[in-house]
């Protein structure tokens, strides 16, 4: 009671650190890219998602074994008139979700040219991965699962068939993702962080957190 | 005019230029050359301005409300104005840099405005910063809504209790409080602010976790043995173990402080000291039989130590083990007295353990209060980096004990005794200063201690149980203590399940061991049970992440959120100088007040095109509040050559970015309605349509004639006109309708007039010579001549000749040569408006024209820099350009 510094916990968390990446969503408009973050982070699926014109933002966090990854995810618009503001949201990302939806070849044929613009010009060592959305939609499959597989493989992503109806494979992917991230170096990361004196930084940032807490009493 | 530009043209062109041009005769549209026809009647007209011109006042103000509004002719011929009304000057020009051209100027306005935060630190404490943002109160909403200073002003007023609950409110806010404009980069930029908080997420989540505890621990009992000692300098005995193991079970945990272990000179002054080892070693071998220990840390100052010792079979579980230690001796300093501690972790309890010896002497009770202040505010536990350091109380029991010196007051030392003999303790503790101290809580302040049954520990003669017979013969006092704290974390946790709270320590015993002899003081020790918290691992990752997804969900909830009520913004059709109005209301459907803003692309530090002004770029909208953003477009004369072309369109892409937040797109439309304004004169002269109906490719190829290449391109096969239709019509009009109009270009045009003739000039060819005829007022034809000047991309005299112009102004005869160089199309717009304007002062009894009024309207129109200048070098080029203009006003047009 007669201290004033908070409280502090006694030992260091099992869960380890926090990491924090940026993962983007691409893909053609109407694929799933919303649905997938929606179900992802809130459990739910609407039906009829409104189209994304934009780019939304959610953060969510997975905890693995031995660390914590927290995701800022950025889901853009699919539309093609919005492709050229695409590299405002893969520029720093360190993981991108590549959607295609199952029942249309087309998608496919545009989730490879985002593959391959994502090579080019995101970051050299982002982790990829390619989703084939709508697998509970399999007796209008027109992409071969073996095809994007074996595509997946030579070029190196992650490949799941995922359904944001069902939620299949959905919290997988985002956890494969998180697994294949590199956790050591400093990026994203603020462990080890200064947590006294006067950094400003806190200032700004301390009091919405006791106000969160004050809030959820 | 179809007249092919061989070589031999150019005499018709002398020839046109010899004389003055009869206006009536004259017609770009007629295959035949010019007929340099000399109007006897017309003498060249030199006439000396009777009068200085007179500042119209109907256009000073006329020219104010147009700059201020977004009417068609705004900001027409506000050189001219300017030059007329230098106290004007400034004015127009920001205002006009503002409205329309320089949406980067405006934007470098927006951030060298001083923000919130700079306002408020100026006048408040640093941390009041946060809350500023924060306040969702309505009647604050409204002033925030307004972005001005009193929206600031009102911040000292807030009590910061209230807006404890908006401080929550988002992350975002504060992040929008640090942001650095320059450095903000839209998606990218919220990254990196981001991560500055990942830190605080981390605490944060140690606060969660720290909170629930009860959730993921179970209670372990442990025994806990403190001790204390004053040795006063003696060697050690052989053994301790009437003290050490007095107890029938062995204790998990030994926490034995001694005193005065070392009285000697060197001990004050080095840090070495053999009695150091001679104690540990004893009472390393006095520990427990039953038990196998190890030490877990040893602290030192002078003769103040304290022990730790656990159980071996502890000792993976007892982490984090930090000492420090505080001397309150001589100078507030040197370490006589003062206080040692050592801080450890077992599994999930922390316990700090405080061995002082606090200053002697009965009547010094205040110096003890003050040096248990002193340690208390002094002692801290640092890991190896010098990080975090934690206090004493920041743990969840606090041990303390020691010699702390309180003595029985207002008794004498035989009454004391006397009260011993007969066990009347409990008048002894109703004078016991501790005692007394801790019910004034002038001292340890929420310790416990246990109830005191032994005889008082001091001051026997060494080696006996006999009280000190010594010529001081000091009164016995209980010096000799065991204290305890348990910090509120436990039982805060505790109170929510609203069930009693469970002590973590419970006394069992709380004895003095007279058997020990060799020193004037007794030893003391306390007994505890102590439930130690241990962590499950399963259950502790089912909390962490149920916690996780909390904050997760909070993070999400409280992210700014907003509905557009559209994404696209359609603007129609827009004509040169027609502003077009769409908005967009933006609804804060969040939790937490929006900060908005556009941003640009890529690092870009425009967010829109220049021919685009959004109402409000950035701001503030409360959660369930609406605000419409309106965009208008508005073509002026620098962004219409390229709309009029083609190679730019009225379509982009805005971003509106949610600080903190999500991005929205907001897509424009628009179609530009091409028109000879803005049009070169290189692209009019090739143009036998109304630009309406001339074909888009051949406009851009036409736009690409520069004026350097205009006179080679002549010799190609392209007809074309010697001056743009459009302007022959005007001129044309003017000169048979309008030339004794009173306060011709003196008094402004209609603005729906003038669009009128803008209609009629894009879309319709021009009759025959003096039949022509043009919408609305003369004073409008006048006004759309000036818009047609001031719109050219490559004013009348090329912006490469300006400085040469400007250097021969006074010399007509230098001017002529080099007018002579002159592009053609340009050499025959410029006699051909000379021509007309020498007409016009004929008439000045009626129109009001004179030379010199002309001259100053039209210079900068026709000769004007590239740049705009301001200051006295711009005042001065304009007085060049101005006799420059008016030489050739006076003068008979002769070859050029």
């Amino acid at each position: 009671m007669a201290s004033r510094a908070p409280q502090r916990p006694n030992n260091a968390s099992p869960q380890g650190k926090i990491c924090q990446f940026k993962l983007v969503l691409l893909g053609e408009s109407a694929v799933g890219k919303s649905s997938l973050v929606l179900r992802f982070v809130k459990g739910q699926f609407h039906e009829y998602q409104e189209s994304t014109i934009g780019a939304a933002f959610l953060t969510q966090t997975v905890c693995l074994q031995d660390t914590t990854v927290k995701f800022e995810i950025w889901d853009t618009a699919g539309q093609e008139r919005y492709h050229s503001l695409a590299p405002m949201y893969y520029r720093g990302a360190q993981a991108a979700i590549v959607v295609y939806d199952i029942t249309n070849q087309d998608t496919f044929a545009r989730a490879k040219t985002w593959v391959k613009e994502l090579q080019r010009q995101a970051s050299p060592n982002i982790v990829i991965a390619l989703a084939g959305n709508k697998s509970d939609l399999s007796n209008k499959r027109m992409v071969d699962h073996d095809e994007a597989a074996a595509y997946s493989d030579e070029n190196g992503l992650l490949f799941m068939e995922t359904s944001a109806k069902t939620a299949m494979h959905v919290n997988d992917i985002f956890l494969a993702i998180a697994e294949k991230l590199p956790k050591n170096d400093a990026g994203g990361t603020a462990a080890n962080r200064p947590t006294s004196g006067v950094d400003i930084t806190q200032g700004g940032g301390s009091n919405p957190q006791g106000g969160c807490c004050g809030r959820s009493q | 005019m179809d007249t092919k530009t061989t070589s031999s043209d150019s005499v018709n062109l002398i020839e046109l230029s010899d004389s003055q041009i009869n206006l009536s005769e004259f017609d770009p549209l007629t295959s035949s050359s010019v007929t340099p026809a000399l109007n006897e009647k017309q003498q060249p007209v030199v006439r000396r301005p009777s009068r200085p011109p007179p500042p119209p006042p109907n256009h000073a103000s006329n020219v104010k409300t147009r700059s201020s509004t977004t009417s068609g002719g705004a900001g027409l011929t506000s050189d001219l104005i300017s030059l007329q009304l230098d106290k004007h000057d400034t004015e127009i020009n920001a205002k006009q840099t503002l409205n329309k051209s320089g949406v980067p100027s405006l934007f470098t306005l927006e951030r060298n405005r001083p923000s919130f935060v700079s306002y408020v630190n100026d006048g408040e404490a640093a941390d009041m910063h946060p809350t500023i943002i924060k306040s969702s109160s309505s009647s604050s909403a409204q002033e925030m809504k307004s972005q001005s200073s009193s929206f600031v002003s009102y911040v000292p007023d807030d009590s910061s209790a209230k807006l404890s609950r908006t401080q929550s409110l988002s992350t975002g806010l504060s992040q929008a409080d640090h942001m650095d404009f320059a450095s903000f980069e839209g998606a990218t930029g919220q990254n990196a602010v981001t991560s500055k908080l990942l830190g605080q997420r981390e605490e944060l989540m140690q606060l969660f976790m720290t909170k629930r505890q009860d959730d993921y621990t179970s209670r372990k009992p442990f025994r806990l043995f403190a001790g204390t000692w004053n040795v006063n300098g003696q060697y050690p005995p052989d053994s301790l173990i009437e003290w050490t193991a007095y107890d029938k079970d062995p204790p998990d945990i030994y926490v034995i402080g001694f005193q005065e272990l070392d009285l000697s000179k060197e001990a004050f002054v080095f840090a070495e000291s053999s009695r150091e080892d001679e104690w540990r070693k004893i009472a390393e071998v006095s520990l427990h039989p039953k038990a196998e220990y190890y030490l877990v840390k040893l602290v030192r100052l002078v003769g103040m130590m304290l022990l730790v010792f656990a159980m071996k079979r502890h000792q993976n579980h007892i982490t984090e083990v930090m000492s420090h230690h505080v001397g309150t001796g001589l100078l507030g300093k040197m370490g006589n007295k003062g206080g040692v501690g050592v801080r450890f972790n077992i599994h999930s309890s922390s316990i700090c353990v405080v061995n002082s010896h606090l200053a002697a002497h009965a009547e010094e009770v205040q110096r003890r209060n003050q040096d248990y202040a002193d340690i208390c505010a002094r002692m801290r536990f640092s890991d190896a980096y010098g990080q975090s350091p934690r206090t004493i109380f920041q743990h969840d029991v606090v041990v303390w004990l020691g010699d702390l010196n309180y003595r029985i007051e207002k008794m004498l030392p035989d009454m004391v005794k006397e009260c011993i003999d007969v066990g009347n303790y409990k008048l002894l503790k109703e004078n016991d200063q501790l005692l007394c101290q801790l019910r004034e809580g002038n001292v340890f302040k929420n310790f416990e201690e246990g109830e005191i049954k032994f005889r008082p520990t001091y001051k026997y003669n060494p080696g006996t149980d006999v009280w000190d017979t010594s010529e001081k013969c000091r009164a016995p006092a209980w010096c000799d203590r065991v204290l305890w704290k348990e910090t509120a974390v436990l039982s805060r946790s505790t109170i929510k399940n609203s069930k009693k709270v469970p002590k973590t320590m419970t006394l069992k015993e709380y004895r003095s061991h007279g058997a020990l002899k060799i020193s004037d003081h007794k030893p003391v020790s306390a007994s505890f049970g102590m439930d130690v918290k241990v962590i499950n691992k399963e259950k502790y990752r089912v909390v962490y992440e149920e916690e996780i997804r909390r904050l997760d969900k909070m993070e999400n909830d409280y992210l700014p959120s907003m509905t557009l009520s559209s994404h696209t913004v359609e603007f129609g059709d827009v004509m040169f100088q027609q502003a077009v109005l769409q908005s967009v209301e933006l609804h804060n459907t969040g939790q937490v007040p929006c900060h908005f803003e556009f941003i640009g692309k890529f690092g870009d530090n425009t967010y829109c095109k220049p021919w685009l002004t959004i109402s409000k770029p950035k701001g503030f909208v409360m959660p369930d509040e609406k605000l419409a953003i309106e965009f208008e477009v508005y073509v002026n004369r620098i962004t219409a050559s390229s709309l009029n072309i083609g190679s730019e369109k009225l379509e982009d892409i805005l971003i509106l970015h949610l600080v903190g937040g999500k991005d929205f797109f907001i897509t424009l439309n628009g179609k530009y309605i091409a028109s000879c304004f803005g049009s070169s004169l290189e692209a009019l002269c090739r143009m036998k349509d109304p630009i309406q109906q001339v074909d888009q490719k051949l406009l851009l190829k036409w736009s690409k004639i520069s004026v350097q290449d205009a006179n080679d391109s002549e010799s190609s096969d392209e007809h074309t006109l010697q001056v743009p239709k459009e302007l022959w019509w005007i001129l044309d009009y003017l000169y048979h309708h309008a030339r004794s109009q009173p306060d011709l270009f003196q008094q402004p045009g209609l603005h729906h007039e003038l669009q009128e003739i803008q209609k009629c000039l894009d879309s319709q060819v021009p009759v025959t010579k003096g039949l022509n005829s043009l919408p609305g007022s003369s004073h409008s034809s006048a006004e759309a001549l000036l818009v047609f000047l001031e719109a050219l991309p490559e004013p009348v005299i090329p912006f490469c000749y300006y400085q040469q112009c400007l250097d021969v102004h006074s010399n007509l005869q230098h001017s002529k040569e080099l007018l002579k160089t002159m592009p053609v199309h340009h050499r025959n717009v410029f006699n051909y408006l000379i021509a007309f304007l020498q007409e016009l002062p004929k008439y000045e009894d009626k129109n009001g024209l004179s030379v010199h009024l002309i001259a100053t309207i039209f210079a900068g129109l026709i000769l004007r820099p590239q740049q705009r200048k301001s200051g006295i070098e711009a005042r001065i080029e304009r007085e060049k350009s101005i006799v420059f203009v008016e030489r050739y006003l006076m003068n008979n047009l002769e070859e050029l």
